[in-house]
């Protein structure tokens, strides 16, 4: 529960969105602020967060909340 | 606060020339390169003489697989990253009709490739930072004077320049600047093969009547990596000592 609160905060901080926002369904180039320079912020914070080096295949398929917990799962990360 | 810097080819001539202005600044390197044995006499000297945090990693830059376990150490043993320094490379000789395709090839990760994702792993930290950071890539002044017998080599480092110009406008935003040197002619082992009759013939083209030394291009890298260089992005300088000038293609 923890880990799902540090990525949601992740995301808050990455987007400059509000909390309420990140739900499952948001998703890359849908939300105004999730544009291609935010994404590289948000690859930055969610490794900074939680100390990985994502794969270049996993930073083009995190497309959305929900596919970004999938893909952290790899990394151990359990949400 | 020390600046974190990453070296590639940093037991090179001016690698390891930019790795010694750095370490009497008082940073803190992660230097790379392929001879472990090499990295580690140049750690040794460098925290013997500066007392600076000196790190290695293994980084051959054909290798695509190298570059995520060498990043992962910046993570590790830098905690992050303000600085690229790109020198890894070798200089390619051969006529057009005697380029092999393994070659060609190898010139275009050797230079290109690997200096595309060198620029997405250290952007990724650069990004954390609130100043931002600096990359700086190596060119070569037949990158845009051209050069008989170095068309793979020159097609290579001229790509650098779309490289250069196009991540300063995409990583501008975040206060990442990237900056390109043109080296001329500079006495490193990447040209000790030339006679003594061919350098000195060089040395007369320039308008300074003489050969670049390592330090002379370490030094402009140290300065546009530097705070005094905030508001440069998307140039290429080069150092050559008037070379290009003298043969009319600056």
């Amino acid at each position: 529960m923890a880990k799902l609160e540090q990525l949601k905060t992740a995301f808050v901080t990455a987007l400059g969105i509000e909390d309420s926002e990140v739900t499952d369904s948001l998703a890359y180039s849908e939300h105004a602020k999730w544009d291609s320079t935010a994404h590289m912020v948000l690859i930055a914070e969610i490794e900074s967060q939680f100390e990985i080096m994502l794969d270049t295949d996993d930073i083009i398929d995190m497309s959305s909340f929900a596919k970004a917990k999938e893909i952290l799962a790899k990394y151990e990360l359990e949400f | 606060m020390a600046k974190r810097v990453f070296i590639t080819g940093a037991t090179g001539g001016i690698g390891k020339a930019c790795a010694r202005l750095y370490a009497a600044q008082g940073a803190s390197l992660m230097l790379t390169g392929r001879d472990s044995t090499k990295l580690s006499e140049l750690k040794s000297q460098l925290e013997d003489e500066f007392a600076v945090k000196v790190e290695t990693a293994i980084l051959d830059v054909n290798q695509v697989d190298d570059f995520k376990p060498a990043f992962m150490q910046v993570q590790k043993q830098l905690a992050g990253l303000d600085i690229l320094v790109n020198c890894a490379g070798t200089l390619y000789e051969s006529s057009l009709m005697t380029s092999k395709i393994e070659d060609i090839q190898l010139q275009l990760q050797q230079h290109l490739t690997s200096s595309i994702l060198l620029a997405q792993f250290a952007s990724r930290f650069m990004v954390r930072n609130t100043h931002g950071g600096s990359m700086i890539f190596i060119s070569s002044v037949v990158a845009m004077q051209g050069s008989a017998g170095q068309s793979v080599y020159a097609c290579a480092k001229s790509g650098l320049h779309g490289l250069t110009k196009s991540l300063a406008k995409e990583l501008g935003t975040q206060q990442i600047r990237v900056n390109l040197v043109e080296p001329g002619f500079i006495e490193t082992a990447l040209v000790e093969h030339y006679s003594q009759d061919k350098k000195q013939q060089i040395a007369e083209q320039t308008c300074l009547k003489r050969l670049g030394k390592a330090d002379d291009v370490a030094q402009l890298i140290l300065f546009l990596t530097s705070d005094a260089a905030s508001y440069i992005t998307g140039q290429n300088f080069a150092v050559d000592g008037g070379l290009t000038l003298t043969n009319g293609t600056h």
